[in-house]
Parts: structure tokens; sequence; C-alpha cells
């Protein structure tokens, strides 16, 4: 009906382009607007590569699967699902199946040829990989809770310092995350804004001095670094460029390049700091989305679109993995989980490399849409939003277990409803949790709709088997999901409409999770963080109707009593007088754990007037502590100003280190010295830089 | 996109002004019919388009995935739009500018029947008749949950068709 209904009105629709807005005239406006000159970018090297057009990206890729068979044979026996009610996951020993299914898709999308649904259909898997970029560090000062020398036995050296020095802010003490900012207590590790090079910045000294740089090849770009002992481990992007002949549509561009996005991963010795050494590394097809450490062990996940379209898909259709030597390996039939029920042409390819090792990756790959990751060090959970039969929305799961080489998949279930981000999901190698946020539909006939009041927020514990054994169901009518943390048995669910209800769930008894308190305040939470046993920093917006256009807050909640949940402090970050906004919202990883009962927030705050305030507008990172009489603020510290923005941070010992990315992609990284609060140094680790 | 145009939107990345001038001549009436949409008036609509058509070359640099620029693009205009609204929130009709109505105005029919339709579901329809996006991409665009796009749009495309026909 729609679609009729689009033409119909798209007929209905159609006027002429005034002639102030012709291009000629946009583009003087454009020259008269002094826009800043916007160079070219180093990686707009185009590749002397000349491919006829035809062949384009697919044929390449062709080629190079006539590699096809490597790598058979030394894989374990396919795993199939079967702990699941609907055996929805399958795996096979040979390609054929899923050679049947891309014919079937390859042979409709001839027949109906809407070039959207294919190119669009996994966008917004691919949105997680865009959102990758923004990173940081330093939580758990701890050194025992570095993730380093957890797990699996097979720790590397380490470089030992007593130095107290910030580590990532991540969601499971022990499986750690990419950030674009590591420190071991002597060096700074910074992947710079160019997106091209890391620095090595040593911090021994009284001044910053820049050991090394690493610079990538101009077609390779750094999403996130981790540091496990004297390895550093580079994960990023590798565009290969193929170019395109006889473009008949835009001849003057012909000899411009089609960009295929792929993952690449990096291993470097750095035992000298002054000169890291490339070790390992290997790609894998598809962009990149995430990733996590355990261990020495490296997990990345990159999601492959397959190009149905071309005559040449059946050699596409399969993930490959390139390593080391430059050969390519297709990922062995039986490594992938095929999802029966779904159409999709997208994978989300799995590759693990032990870092301590000069080895090949192990690499498994799943066909269906599921992009967002959860991992804990017992397991790892890729998920997906879809719709069921009756377009009721439903979270799709996915369970991975950890195998000595690789992952395999294990289970798959579903749930109403969709999820936050990373932390509505919670994972004891027992029981799976996840909170979602469910949109309630209602079928008649041809019409669906749906009715705010009628959306509710769900908890739900699963086993092994992903099949649900507890929940609570129907929390906060009308409200959304903003903030989720679990803690032990404990989960503690932030959802909002116009006030800030913060729910204290129990889950000591998988079958019956119990709502035990609820606390309601204005604002609500964005980030949520366990400081001690009974206190949590919730980090959000103050409340007001108006959505984002409000104040910050940082609040802190009381859950000694579960059934009393208190907000025993809330400050305000800017008193009403500006729009706030603080990265944690997005990017966990900004929030840095200075010591057991202080951490620093980041801001962007901006006053509405400018009437001479101590602090202007800018980005602020602001010092908490914990008190007995509960939480105050020691200090602003302004670490930029509006054209900059935080990346990322961390300390050493007293100092605090800011990356700022600055106009042109330079890179800051700022020194305050946490006694006085000032800046006391700072250096410019990359510009930009003309390719 | 197609690959042609994804290379076009790669050279306009790097700052080439005529690729740009291309990827805008290819979007541009569907900026435009979309803005009128929105704005209640030509001039709005047109300055509400050069706006952001300037605004977004200045800011391609920033766009990460060249598949995303039609997305990127829209929003962009769906926010200017809104600018443009609330800065002139008195109601200017169609006003003389050269041309005749039946040039530059959506039928009649159409326009009246498109503002029947709260503002969301209005820009809903916009994004999905004349922007060509699917729910999902809408949602993106919009800050809305697929489900949500795909219950008002076809919601509003019902009250449409019971306008029109």
């Amino acid at each position: 009906m729609s679609r009729k209904t689009n033409d119909f009105l798209d007929k209905k629709m159609q006027v002429k382009l005034p002639e102030n807005l012709s291009k000629d005239n946009i583009l003087n406006s454009i020259d008269n607007s002094k826009a800043e000159v916007i160079e070219i970018s180093k990686k707009k090297n185009v590749t002397k590569k000349l491919v006829p057009m035809v062949a384009s990206l697919l044929l390449v890729v062709g080629l190079v699967g006539m590699y096809f068979g490597m790598g058979l044979g030394d894989k374990k026996a396919p795993v199939q699902n079967n702990t699941s009610d609907i055996t929805d996951v399958m795996s096979y020993q040979s390609y054929d199946k899923i050679y049947e299914r891309f014919d079937k898709l390859h042979k409709e999308y001839e027949k109906n040829y809407f070039w959207d649904v294919f190119l669009y259909a996994d966008e917004e898997i691919m949105e997680e990989d865009a959102v990758a970029d923004d990173a940081v560090a330093g939580n758990n000062a701890a050194p025992e809770s570095s993730p380093g020398n957890m797990n699996n036995g097979s720790t590397i050296t380490e470089t030992t310092t007593n130095k107290d020095f910030g580590t990532t802010n991540t969601q499971e003490k022990d499986v750690d995350e990419g950030d674009i900012i590591k420190t071991d207590g002597n060096y700074l590790y910074i992947a710079n804004a160019d997106n091209s090079s890391i620095s090595i910045v040593d911090v021994t000294g009284e001044k910053m001095v820049e050991a090394s740089q690493i610079d990538l090849k101009d077609n390779e770009s750094v999403r996130e670094i981790y540091i496990n002992g004297n390895k550093l481990v580079v994960v990023g992007h590798l565009q290969t460029e193929h170019r395109t002949e006889n473009n008949e549509n835009y001849k003057v561009y012909d000899s411009l390049a089609y960009v295929e996005w792929d993952t690449v991963v990096k291993v470097y010795d750095i035992s000298d700091r002054n000169a890291p050494k490339l070790i390992n590394e290997y790609s894998q097809q598809g962009g990149y989305n995430n990733s996590r450490m355990i261990g020495t062990k490296l997990y990345a996940i990159s999601i492959y679109r397959v190009n149905v379209y071309n005559d040449d898909y059946r050699n596409a259709c399969i993930p490959e993995i390139t390593v080391d030597d430059g050969a390519c390996k297709r990922i062995p039939a039986d490594c992938i989980s095929v999802i029966e029920s779904s159409e999709s042409t997208t994978y989300a390819v799995i590759t693990t490399l032990d870092i301590s090792k000069k080895v090949e990756p192990e690499s498994s790959a799943i066909l269906g849409e599921c992009g967002n990751l959860y991992a804990s060090s017992k397991g790892l959970f890729l998920c997906e939003s879809a719709q069921d039969e009756k377009y009721q929305e439903i979270t799709k799961i996915y369970r991975f277990e950890y195998t000595d080489s690789g992952v395999r998949h294990a289970a798959e279930g579903k749930v109403n409803g969709y999820i936050n981000n990373q932390f509505s999901m919670s994972y004891d190698g027992e029981y799976f949790r996840i909170a979602t946020t469910f949109n309630k539909v209602t079928v008649d006939g041809d019409s669906v709709s749906m009715n705010v009041e009628d959306r509710v927020n769900n908890l739900y514990i699963l086993n092994n088997s992903l099949q649900i054994v507890g929940k609570v169901e129907d929390m906060a009518k009308g409200e959304l999901i903003k903030s989720v943390r679990f803690v032990g048995n404990m989960a503690y669910v932030v959802t909002f409409r116009q006030t800030d209800p913060l729910f204290v769930i129990d889950l000591s008894n998988p079958e019956k999770p119990t709502v035990k308190g609820e606390l309601k305040i204005p604002g609500f939470s964005e980030y949520l963080h366990p400081i001690t046993e009974n206190l949590l920093v919730g980090v959000g917006q103050d409340g007001t109707m108006i959505g984002t256009n409000g104040d910050c807050k940082v609040s802190l909640f009381d859950v000694s009593n579960p059934y009393e949940p208190k907000e025993s402090s809330v400050l305000k970050v800017s008193g009403g007088n500006a729009y706030c906004y603080s990265p944690v919202a997005n990017n966990h990883k900004t929030y840095i754990t200075l010591s057991d009962n202080e951490f620093a927030v980041p801001f962007s705050i901006d006053y509405y007037v400018n009437n001479g305030q101590i602090n202007p507008s800018g980005d602020y990172y602001i010092r908490y502590k914990l008190t007995a009489d509960g939480l105050c603020e020691v200090a602003r510290l302004r670490v930029g100003d509006n054209g900059s923005q935080i990346m990322g941070a961390t300390y050493v010992e007293n100092t605090f280190y800011v990356v700022n990315n600055c106009y042109e992609n330079r890179t800051y990284v700022k020194a305050y010295d946490l006694t006085t609060n000032k800046e006391i140094d700072s250096i410019q680790t990359a510009e930009w830089r003309k390719g | 996109m197609s690959k042609e145009v994804n290379n076009i939107v790669l050279s306009a990345m790097s700052g080439d002004r005529d690729a740009y001038g291309m990827l805008y001549e290819k979007y541009a009436l569907d900026m435009y019919r979309f803005a009128l949409g929105i704005c209640k008036n030509t001039y709005d609509a047109q300055d509400a388009v050069q706006e952001t058509a300037v605004a977004v070359f200045k800011s391609m640099h920033s766009l990460r995935n060249p598949d995303k620029f039609k997305s990127y693009l829209f929003s962009a205009l769906s926010n200017t739009c809104k600018k443009v609204l609330s800065k002139n929130n008195y109601i200017v009709e169609f006003e003389d500018t050269g041309y005749t109505d039946s040039e530059i105005e959506f039928s009649i029919p159409v326009r009246e029947a498109l503002d029947k339709l709260n503002d969301i579901s209005k820009e809903i329809v916009l994004l999905s008749v004349v922007g060509g996006f699917k729910s999902h991409e809408i949602g993106k665009i919009m800050d809305l949950p697929s489900g949500t796009v795909r219950t008002k749009l076809r919601r509003a495309l019902a009250q449409l068709r019971k306008e029109l026909e």
C-alpha cells in the first residue's frame, strides 16, 4: 500500500527548482561564504590500480576467492544449535547452502531492482562502526584490575611499575575495551586524530616527550588501540580502492575509486618504545564494528555486506581473512553460522587473535544481522533489533562460547523490546540479563499503531540456552530506558519521560527478579557508574521537559537500602545558565576514575549569555570527590575551547592527561597537575599532513 | 547509493567543489521539495536549502561513511528547516517570486492534506516520499525507533490517501 501511495504523492509533489538554487548559484555561495579550505585528505591517494568497471571491487574479491578451500579441514565439527526451541542458526560442512541462499537473493534482486533495499538494509549495523571512533581512558585505578593479566594464564611480560595510573573505564573488569588513549604509567599511547598515526609519549620526565610515532600505511586508519605488556594492538580500517573506467554517468570522475572498507588488526612489539616493530597483522572483510581483549586474546568484529547485485556474487558471498603474507582465506564453511529465518546479506565476522604469539587469527562468522556486542570473560553476545511476525519489536540474541582457538556459536534467543547500549546486557557464565524498552504495537487489520503510553520497559533473565527463565515486565509505562548498570546480583535501570525513576531490581533469584525500590527525581542519568558497593554515580541531564536543552547533573545514588534508593547528592553543572552535554553519555570511556573516592567527568558547556563567568564556555573535565557529606566538586579543568573535542583522558600519578582533537585533525595532549589543577604541559602529537 | 555516487561523495569529502556540485544537482530538487513541505513559504524553503547546501559542503570532511551522505544531507536540511521556522515564527504566505504557483508549489490538495498531519508525521512522510528513505533511516535522521516511524508512516499515508482520493 505505501509504495503505491508514495508514488502517488510523489507525482503530486513535483515542483521546479528555482533559479537561485541552481548548482552554479549554490557553488557561488559556497565560494563566497569564505569556507575554510578543506584540504585533500591524506587517505585520498588513489591507488594506481586499473580494474575495469564491471569488475570493480567484487572481481578483485572474486579472484582472491580462488583461494577457495584454503584453511578448510582444520576446524572442529560444525556446531548445531539444538539447545533452543527455535533452531534457527545452522552451520554446514560446505558452502552449498550459503550459495543457494545468495543464488536466490541474486535472482530476486535482479527481478526487483530496488538498489536501496540492498544498500540500506544494514545501515543500522554500520552505524555502530561509525560510533567507535569516540573513545577514551581511565578507571579502576587499582593495577590488579588491569585486564592485561587476567584469564587464560598466558600472560605476557609486563613492564612492572608501582605507579598509580588510569586504565580504560570498561564495562566488565576483566574484559578490556579499545580506546584512543592508553597508558602503562610510563608512556601514553595515543591514536591521533589524523587517524593514520599512533604516538607513544614518554611521561617519565618533567615534560612530555614523543618517544616515537607509528605511521600507518596510506590506506589504513586507526580506530582504537590496546596495550598489553609490550604489545601495542591497533584496530582500524583498511581502505581498498578500486578504480573504475568507462564510467558513463560521471565521465569527469572516472579516475576515481570505489572504496571498500575492511578491518585491519596490527600488533606491534614495543619492548623498545622508541622503535615499535610490527610483528603481526591481518585484515578481515567488512567495516570495523567493535572489539574486546580478554587476557591476550583480541576479539575483533566487522560487518561485511555482500553485494548480491554483482554477477560475481558467488565469489563475494563468503567473507575472507587476509593474513600477514598476503594470503586470503575464506572462512571455513563449518565456522559460518547461518540464521535461517533471515534474508540478510550481511555477516558479522568475528576473528580471534592471540597477540602473545605469532599466529594467524581464528575466524568465524554469522550470516544475519547482528551488530551489538556485549562480552564478558564467560561469553560473547551479539544482538540485533528485529520485528517478529506480529510486527512487535524484538531483540534477537546470539551467544558465542570461547573455545581454545576462537569463538563458536552456542545458542540463540529473543526478547521483546530493544536495548539501549552494551550496558543493557550482562552475563555471569550462567545467566544472561538484558533490559529493554518495548513499544507495544497494536495490529488492527491493515493498520499497525503504537501508543507511547503503551511503551514499557522489561528486564529478562535467560539461561545458557537463551530461554527466558525470569522476567520483570511493564516497568515505567510510557517511559524509555536511558541507562542500565548490572552490579553483582542487582540491576539499576533508569527510565525517563518527565522524571527519572531509578529502579533497583534484585536478581539473586533468577527465576524471580523483583523490583525492590524505585526513586523518582527530575532529569535522568545517561551513564551509571558503581563507585562503592552501595553508591552509584549517575551522569545525565538535569530535569526539564525540553530534552537536551538543559543543564547536566551528576548525582550520587545511595542504594544501601534497595527498597528505598536515595539521591544523596546532586551537583548541577551550570546552574541553568548554559547548554551542557557530557561525552560520557555516548562514550563511557571518557569517565575517569582517579581513586577510590575521586573521579572526573567531561562536559561541554555553552553559556547562554557570556557575562563574564569565571569559567567561560568550552570543554571541561570536572573533578568530583566522595566525602562523608556526599559528593562535592573539586575543580574544573578547562581543557578546550569551542573548537576542540575531548577524545579521552587518563592519569599517571598526580598528572591528568587529556587528548583533544582540534580543527583540522590536530591532536593535542594537555597535562594538568592534580594538586594545583593547572595546565602544566601540552604537546601536539599529530598535525594535519598533506597527502 | 550506487558506486558512482559513492565516488563522487568521496571526492566531495576531500573538498572537490565540482564533485559537490554534481551531488547537489542530484539531490537539489528533492531537498527543495522537502523544504517546501516543512517550511511554510518558498523564501524559507529556498533559504533552508541554500544554507544547508553551503553548510554541508563545509562539513563534508567530517562525514565518515560515504554511504551516509544522503542521510547526512537530509538531517542537516531538516534541522535547518526547523531553525528557519523558529526564526520566522510568523506566517508568510507564498509571495510573488516571479514564478507562478503551479511552478513552485505542490498541488494545493496535497499541501492541505500535508498540513493536516502533525509535524512529526509530516516530516516522516516527506522523508519517505521525497527523500526516498527507508523507515530505519528516517529513524536515524529523526531520532525515533524505526518501529515508530513505520507505524506513523503507515498511518499518515493512509490518512493522506483518504484525503486525496
